[in-house]
């Protein structure tokens, strides 16, 4: 079993402080989900736990070895951004190549990707390349994997299919699940933090109360 | 050999623009060949080293994202730009052989 920690991790901008005093941990077979408001800094903290964003001050931790930069080291983990990150003049299947991701495990899933196996990205629709980028990151042969919105542009049937393959994949590796459809965070998730105003975590005793109670939903 | 391939498809985005460069300032320069060539070299590379910094400055600026296909394949940005950088200086250095060979063979 792999640990990753974030810690104290604290970010500024022109004095504004976007998160301060964060800590969250995040084990290899769980899924922990990460909700907030619009700019409480879920991005901002992903991406400062992936390496390419430095803060004011911040600690990243696997198994207890502090790590500067956790994207340079292979095999530990990989990010999906919100927006569209893979060049879209690629195949699907040489995107799968590249990431060493199978694309029979991925049809295997959502078998009306078959078809799109010589296809440029450019060519597919918005919900599919979201979905390809998406699985390209699932199911790749990482330690941990940080997903930043990955439900947006999808269809309800689709994001189904996806809860499955998380609930599959977390046997092998830890997620971190970031999304505004929290009803799906809630459900995939096995440990819930929450950022709240001021930029502080705060890990989910009673998930569906502390969300009403810290003003998240009502 | 992986690694060298995704970055060469990372350079192969800019290459037209960085090849362009290259050739319209030689050209501008009255397309100097052997001794005049190498002494071409020095602005060649200050100029260079300019354009390849705002070509940096726009890649990243208008669209940060797309650096982290890169990223998560453990490929840090510097190397990333670095490596991209240096293909591109090849590129002309192999275009400029071809033209001399030419040149000599006349």
């Amino acid at each position: 079993m792999d640990i990753l920690e974030a810690d104290s991790i604290w970010l500024e901008y022109n004095g504004r402080k976007v998160l301060q005093s964060i800590y969250l941990k995040v084990v290899t077979g769980k899924v922990t989900g990460l909700l907030g408001r619009n700019g409480t800094g879920k991005t901002s903290l992903l991406r400062m736990i992936f390496g390419i964003l430095r803060g004011q001050n911040q600690s990243v931790r696997i198994n207890g070895n502090y790590i500067s930069h956790p994207y340079l080291e292979k095999n530990l983990l990989r990010y999906l951004p919100q927006a569209p990150f893979a060049p879209p003049g690629l195949t699907v299947e040489k995107l799968c190549s590249l990431y060493s991701v199978s694309f029979l495990e991925m049809i295997s899933h959502f078998p009306f990707l078959k078809n799109n196996k010589k296809e440029k990205l450019w060519n597919l629709s918005g919900g599919n390349i979201r979905l390809v980028e998406t699985l390209l990151i699932l199911l790749s042969p990482v330690s941990f994997v940080l997903l930043d919105e990955p439900f947006t542009h999808l269809d309800p049937v689709i994001i189904e299919q996806l809860l499955v393959v998380i609930h599959e994949q977390k046997s092998k590796k830890g997620i971190i699940l970031s999304d505004h459809f929290y009803r799906h965070v809630l459900t995939a998730s096995d440990n819930v933090y929450l950022i709240v105003p001021g930029g502080r975590s705060v890990l989910l005793k009673d998930p569906q109360e502390n969300l009403k109670s810290f003003g998240y939903i009502s | 050999m992986k690694r060298l391939g995704l970055i060469f498809s990372f350079y192969f985005s800019f290459s037209v623009y960085t090849g362009l460069i290259s050739i319209l300032s030689w050209i501008v320069v009255d397309a100097p060949l052997f001794a005049e060539f190498w002494r071409f070299l020095q602005l060649y590379f200050l100029m260079k080293i300019a354009s390849d910094l705002v070509i940096w400055y726009y890649l990243r600026s208008n669209n940060p994202t797309r650096l982290i296909f890169y990223f998560n394949l453990s490929i840090s940005e510097l190397r990333l730009f670095i490596t991209a950088f240096a293909m591109d200086i090849l590129a002309f250095f192999v275009f400029m052989f071809f033209i001399h060979l030419i040149n000599f063979l006349k």
